[in-house]
């Protein structure tokens, strides 16, 4: 294969004569060799034996001078034309950048020329040499002979590719320097065009064919005054003038021999290095599949794909891509880039979108061809395209590096391997991210559950403990007056008694009547609480409200100080006064017998939201035990009393600060607890003067009533 | 039964449930004495020993399973039948009150013709310890 070599500017490009035994290879060679070396400073290096006439091969360097910069250095060879030199055919073949088919124009050997086409055929496939690279040019020679057939008839033998065929006669020197130039075009045209884009830019094509038109043109010369001079066809044998070993049939056998020798060891090194190579893919098909198939994420999916495709293809990068028509070319992940080197640029997007128009696994060899552009993406030379199955618009790309990386179908069947691989995963990814996100919401769904369940359980518990609380304080607060009242009917019933004790035990029964018909009431109250308690707000004066209350509760041993007897205010007059009777009520409970109850009320400021109303503050101070730090809030739980369960609790359902604190909040005020100096509680009730949060209609009728009042 | 009627210390702070059962014992040939709260109680017991004691749970001051638990662990008074009378109604309390050695537990309200009976069985029981 050819190299360009940029350290010493050099090209190493391989010439090989083919055809059959006897039909003018080394000739060929032998001519040419005549016609550009005169004086015999190159040499020709040529086995010769008396059957054959090659039996290894014939060697040719060749010096084209300077072509686009660079110094051409070509090697010619010839291969033995015999059958059962096929291997030496196969190696000497290997690497051809062009081929000359030197055809026996002899009827005679119609059949051996085919032959040895078939076997060309067949060894340039061996060699993996590609028949759209590397060019074939046949020559028809021996056209002197008497049943030499026309190159026309020639090519009706070999087929359509030898209808070029440059008729000849070797040994006179014709029509071989028109073969070896026509093969020199069209080799460098090869090579020209699959040379990087430095190269190129050097020289259009037309220039390097007129520049090897000039390199010929002296031996042109030189052959035109060959022919003029009738001493110059120099007969066959003459012309091997250069390096030639003859007759020596030990040399020849040991050669032959060693030939052979070498060449199965190149078979078998090379059957080797295959077998190498082809285990080294394996594995890495394997560790791709591995990676593509254990993974539920998509970028170990994805990325194990790529890798796998771009080591296994020998590619520079490679990228996937989702590529739909009317949208914008999108780069899902790319391996050795950061981004796809055509995406970018608005030729290669349109590239790709040609590409993935034809909906195919597609090869684009020169990127810089397809492009229209001298310089190919950074350093990138081809490209290879497949779509992945079921992921619609998605394409997996592989890009070759410049100056000569190219793919072969191999690789395009092994990335429609991997792509379907890659398509599996997907899908199997779609599938788990699709459960991920149901399993999660589902997780969701039963935290929220669960947290309602909870809030749920916690307030059924508290329900259920405000039950049992109320029951037991009702069960007591009704099983000791049904105490009494048996205790003392039976008495009367069953046992003879004096009228006063038949007397004292009749009071007994209706003072328990009583108390069993103030906890009806209580029961009756508490099963209204639970309501919107709405005040109706009226004027009134102060003093009426204490009095209301104190009536309530019974006038004894309660004194009042009031800082205004003629105050106004104006609240729902019978609410406020329960909720102080409440408090009264509770101050008589705990506070010592012959200790008055106070209740003091002053004038005082209320802060609401954003203002100071004028309040007034409704103090009930009693000299009982006062109340422990930790019950002051619980007290004004429903159905909370202070005071232990057993010895300290008071009378009554424990409903009484509840109430007194929702109709004081009714009211836009507030109750609250603090310790009296010098022993005791104080329960003070801070209400506005004017009950901040009356309806519309209980506004107007203030207004209404107020008016008059103020005038 | 003895020849002298045996004497049944009341103790609650209600008066309106001390009273009617203070009649009854009295007609039912028992020689009541009341008491209104624990200091009480105790002062009873330094003045006679009663053969018997009905003791109210709950009560300001000291509490009848308390005061009970004291009595029995009282020498001089571990022997007088204690029958606690209780208006919580609460199973629980039954247990705590035999715990704090109480020989009988009583919901209020009560029979007064059942609770006799047991003040009677309890006598009974108290003078034959073998039984």
């Amino acid at each position: 294969m050819a190299q360009w070599s940029r350290g010493d500017r050099t090209l190493y490009a391989k010439l090989v004569y083919y055809g059959p035994a006897l039909g003018g290879k080394t000739t060929n060679l032998v001519s040419l060799h005549r016609i550009t070396d005169p004086q015999g400073t190159r040499k020709l290096l040529s086995l010769n034996t008396a059957s054959d006439r090659t039996l290894f091969f014939d060697l040719l360097p060749f010096d084209l001078g300077t072509i686009l910069g660079y110094r051409v250095a070509l090697k010619l060879y010839t291969v033995p034309g015999q059958v059962r030199y096929e291997a030496t055919r196969r190696v000497v073949l290997a690497g051809a950048d062009a081929v000359v088919f030197v055809a026996d124009s002899s009827r005679a050997r119609r059949d051996d020329n085919r032959a040895s086409l078939e076997s060309l055929r067949a060894n340039m496939r061996t060699n993996r040499l590609d028949p759209g690279r590397v060019p074939v040019i046949f020559q028809c020679n021996k056209q002197d002979l008497e049943d030499a057939a026309s190159p026309q008839e020639v090519a009706c033998w070999l087929g359509p590719e030898a209808e070029h065929a440059i008729a000849a006669v070797a040994v006179r020197d014709q029509g071989v320097l028109e073969t070896f130039v026509a093969a020199v075009h069209a080799m460098l045209e090869r090579l020209w065009a699959l040379a990087d884009a430095r190269t190129r830019r050097a020289g259009a094509l037309e220039a390097l064919h007129a520049r090897i038109e000039q390199v010929f043109a002296p031996h042109r010369e030189r052959l035109g005054a060959l022919r003029a001079s009738p001493a110059a066809p120099a007969p066959p044998a003459a012309s091997r003038q250069a390096m030639v070993f003859e007759g020596d049939d030990t040399l020849q056998q040991s050669l032959a021999a060693g030939v052979r020798l070498g060449s199965e060891l190149a078979q078998v090194q090379e059957q080797a290095r295959r077998l190498q190579r082809e285990a080294r893919a394996l594995r890495r098909i394997h560790e791709a599949l591995v990676r593509v198939g254990a993974s539920f994420e998509r970028e170990a999916v994805e990325q194990g794909a790529l890798e796998a495709l771009g080591s296994t293809v020998g590619a520079a990068c490679g990228s996937l891509l989702c590529l739909l028509p009317e949208k914008p070319a999108r780069f899902e992940r790319g391996w050795r880039c950061h981004d796809d080197p055509l995406r970018a640029r608005p030729e290669g997007l349109a590239l790709l979108q040609r590409v993935a128009a034809g909906r195919r696994s597609a090869i684009v060899e020169d990127l810089a061809q397809a492009l229209g552009e001298p310089v190919p993406p950074s350093g990138l030379r081809a490209l290879l395209a497949v779509p992945v199955p079921a992921a619609t618009g998605h394409w997996l790309l592989a890009y070759a590096p410049a100056p000569d990386g190219q793919f072969a179908e191999e690789d395009r069947a092994f990335a429609e391997v991997v792509a379907g691989q890659l398509a599996v995963g997907l899908e199997k990814v779609r599938l788990y991210e699709a459960l991920a996100r149901q399993r999660d919401a589902l997780e969701q769904a039963v935290q929220q559950r669960t947290a309602q369940l909870r809030r749920a359980y916690a307030e059924q518990r508290e329900l259920e403990r405000i039950k049992d609380r109320f029951l037991a304080n009702l069960s007591h607060e009704m099983r000791t007056p049904l105490t009494s009242i048996t205790g003392a009917a039976t008495y009367l019933q069953d046992y003879e008694a004096a009228p006063e004790q038949r007397q004292e035990m009749v009071a007994v029964i209706l003072s328990a009547a009583q108390a069993l018909e103030r906890r009806l009431a209580d029961l009756l109250r508490a099963s209204t609480l639970g309501g919107e308690v709405s005040p109706t707000p009226a004027p009134c004066r102060l003093r009426e409200v204490i009095e209301e209350a104190c009536g309530l509760v019974g006038e004894g041993g309660i004194s009042v100080s009031l800082f205004d007897p003629q105050a106004l205010v104006t609240w729902d007059r019978s609410l406020i006064a329960r909720a102080l009777a409440n408090l009264l009520d509770n101050a008589r409970k705990f506070s010592p017998p012959n200790e008055p109850i106070e209740v003091r009320v002053v004038p005082a400021k209320l802060s609401g939201p954003g203002e100071v109303v004028p309040a007034v503050a409704i103090s009930v101070l009693d000299r009982g035990p006062g109340v422990r730090p930790e019950d002051r809030e619980r007290i004004f739980l429903p159905f909370e009393q202070g005071g232990d369960p057993l010895t300290g609790k008071p009378p009554g359902v424990g409903l009484g600060l509840h109430e007194a604190r929702i109709l004081a909040r009714a009211h836009g005020g507030v109750l609250r607890y603090q310790e009296r100096a010098g022993g005791g509680s104080e329960f003070q009730m801070l209400l506005p003067r004017t009950a901040s949060c009356p309806s519309p209609e209980q506004a107007a009728a203030i207004a209404a009533h107020s008016a008059p009042a103020g005038a | 039964m003895p020849a002298t009627a045996p004497r049944i210390l009341v103790v609650d702070d209600d008066a309106f449930v001390r009273r009617p059962l203070e009649l009854i014992l009295r007609a039912e040939g028992f020689d009541p004495v009341t008491a209104c709260n624990g200091q009480e109680c105790r002062q009873r017991l330094e003045q006679g020993r009663p053969d018997l004691i009905l003791l109210d749970v709950m009560m300001p001051g000291e509490d009848g399973f308390s005061l009970c638990a004291r009595i029995k662990a009282d020498p001089r008074h571990r022997a007088i039948p204690v029958i606690l009378l209780s208006a919580r109604g609460q199973e629980a309390d039954r247990e705590r009150g035999l715990a704090a050695g109480a020989d009988d537990f009583v919901s209020k309200p009560y029979s007064p013709r059942d609770l006799v009976l047991r003040v009677r069985a309890a006598l009974a029981r108290a003078a034959s310890p073998g039984a």
